[in-house]
């Protein structure tokens, strides 16, 4: 089998990886303001207790329980695959997301909101013009690091048989065929400089104010 | 301005009780540490609710706040606009912020900040505005010119402060609360 050949194999398994990946974040992130809303609201216990299993228990296991949950329960298994890592995934990371949302708007002094409120701006308007600017330029590193961990996850999918690129290097090593599956570290050292470049360049657009 | 009866407690603890005054004229509300006098001065400004008694004023009520709380994502035009789109360009100059507009809070000096955050409440052209601690964000030298400051609006300004050469300055009344008793006292009547 020739390099052009693994190559070839090898990408196909990792378009995977980034519809997985691109697909988790889309879901994620606002089920991830969902849960803040509620984790900071008046369902804060039971959110807590979310919380607590989402981050508290393997991805792994949350996977195969999105996998045979449904059908065994309520006899509506979900047919595809990916459709039940992009479910898990998105599910498992808004949880994450949660916590850093909710870290950043705590980490917003009350004081911003009360000089909104002396100026007499609605209570909307304090979320949006006030809170919500700050809050994006204090969650950028916590919010980094999950998207860089994220990259590395999806790679968790094929324990469902998603044939995603790691799955599709272990083929290769089946037939004896071992350097491919150290290879696909390539593949994610150049997405993670990727995102780790982007990052760079976000932290730069905030940086024209300290706080 | 007329406050009545305004009682105040957090948890067991009473910060204000039986609290009343009068005035028409700027008021400096000084005390002891604790005193309730940050209490008292939310209360009027509705940042907190009273558990009794009344707050009765004619007009708009502004906040300065003791660390000034300015909006450090935006610059100091920005700041004050936010409010007030239509603010007047000429408060800048007057509070000596002109080359200042577009700089963003971080970059300033405490005294600057302190204009930024009166130039923002001025800008809502309110009929009463409040100050808490003034003085105690700014290097002591600059407190004279933070009196002149206050002396020179065409408000109602009511003004706590810890100190009484300060109060003296800014206000011919004196409103004392006192932590243990909680009464009030009127001195130099005006
Ligand atoms: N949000 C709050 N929760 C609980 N207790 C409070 C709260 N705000 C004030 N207190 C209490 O009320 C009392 C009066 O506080 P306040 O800040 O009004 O005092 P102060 O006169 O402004 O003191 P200082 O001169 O130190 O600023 C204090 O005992 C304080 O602990
Ligand atoms: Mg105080």
């Amino acid at each position: 089998m020739s390099f052009g050949e693994v190559n070839l194999k090898l990408l196909e398994g990792f378009q995977l990886n980034c519809y997985l990946y691109i697909l988790t974040l889309l879901f994620s992130l606002p089920l991830g303001l969902i849960f803040c809303y509620l984790r900071m609201g008046k369902s804060k216990a039971i959110m807590q207790g979310v919380i607590w299993f989402l981050r508290g228990s393997p991805l792994m296991i949350q996977l195969f329980i999105v996998m045979y949950v449904p059908g065994l329960l309520f006899n509506i298994p979900i047919k595809s695959r990916f459709t039940v890592a992009v479910i898990a995934f998105s599910i498992n990371y808004a949880a994450y997301f949660c916590e850093i949302f909710r870290g950043g708007i705590e980490s917003i002094p009350k004081g911003q909101w009360e000089a909104g409120q002396v100026l007499g701006l609605s209570k909307w308007a304090i979320e949006r013009k006030i809170v919500f600017p700050q809050v994006v330029k204090k969650i950028i590193p916590p919010f980094g690091n999950e998207l860089l961990t994220l990259i590395k996850d999806t790679t968790l999918a094929r324990v469902i048989a998603v044939p995603e690129m790691l799955m599709a290097s272990t083929e290769f090593t089946t037939k004896g065929l071992i350097w491919p599956l150290f290879y696909t570290t390539v593949f994610f050292l150049i997405a993670t400089a990727f995102m780790t470049f982007f990052l760079k360049w976000l932290e730069g657009r905030f940086a024209y104010y300290e706080g | 301005m007329r406050v009545s009866n305004i009682c105040k407690s957090f948890g067991g603890n009473k910060a204000l009780e039986d609290v009343s005054f009068e005035t028409s004229g700027n008021l400096a509300i000084v005390g002891e540490s604790g005193g309730g006098k940050t209490t008292l001065l939310r209360i009027l400004a509705g940042l907190e609710t009273a558990d009794s008694g009344t707050v009765e004023y004619d007009g708009k009520i502004g906040f300065v706040f003791q660390d000034f709380n300015l909006f450090p994502h935006m610059t100091v035009w920005e700041n004050i606009t936010i409010a007030a789109p239509d603010a007047d360009i000429g408060l800048l100059a007057r509070l000596g912020l002109e080359s200042k507009k577009d700089e963003y809070p971080c970059n300033l000096s405490g005294g600057q900040r302190q204009r930024v955050a009166i130039a923002r409440a001025l800008a809502l052209d309110p009929d009463i505005l409040c100050f808490d601690e003034p003085t105690s964000a700014l290097d002591p030298l600059l407190t004279d010119s933070v009196a002149e400051l206050i002396n020179s609006l065409d408000k109602i300004c009511i003004i706590v402060t810890h100190d009484m050469e300060f109060a003296d300055k800014v206000a011919k009344k004196k409103l004392i609360v006192d932590a243990r008793s909680n009464a009030i006292y009127k001195r130099k009547g005006a």
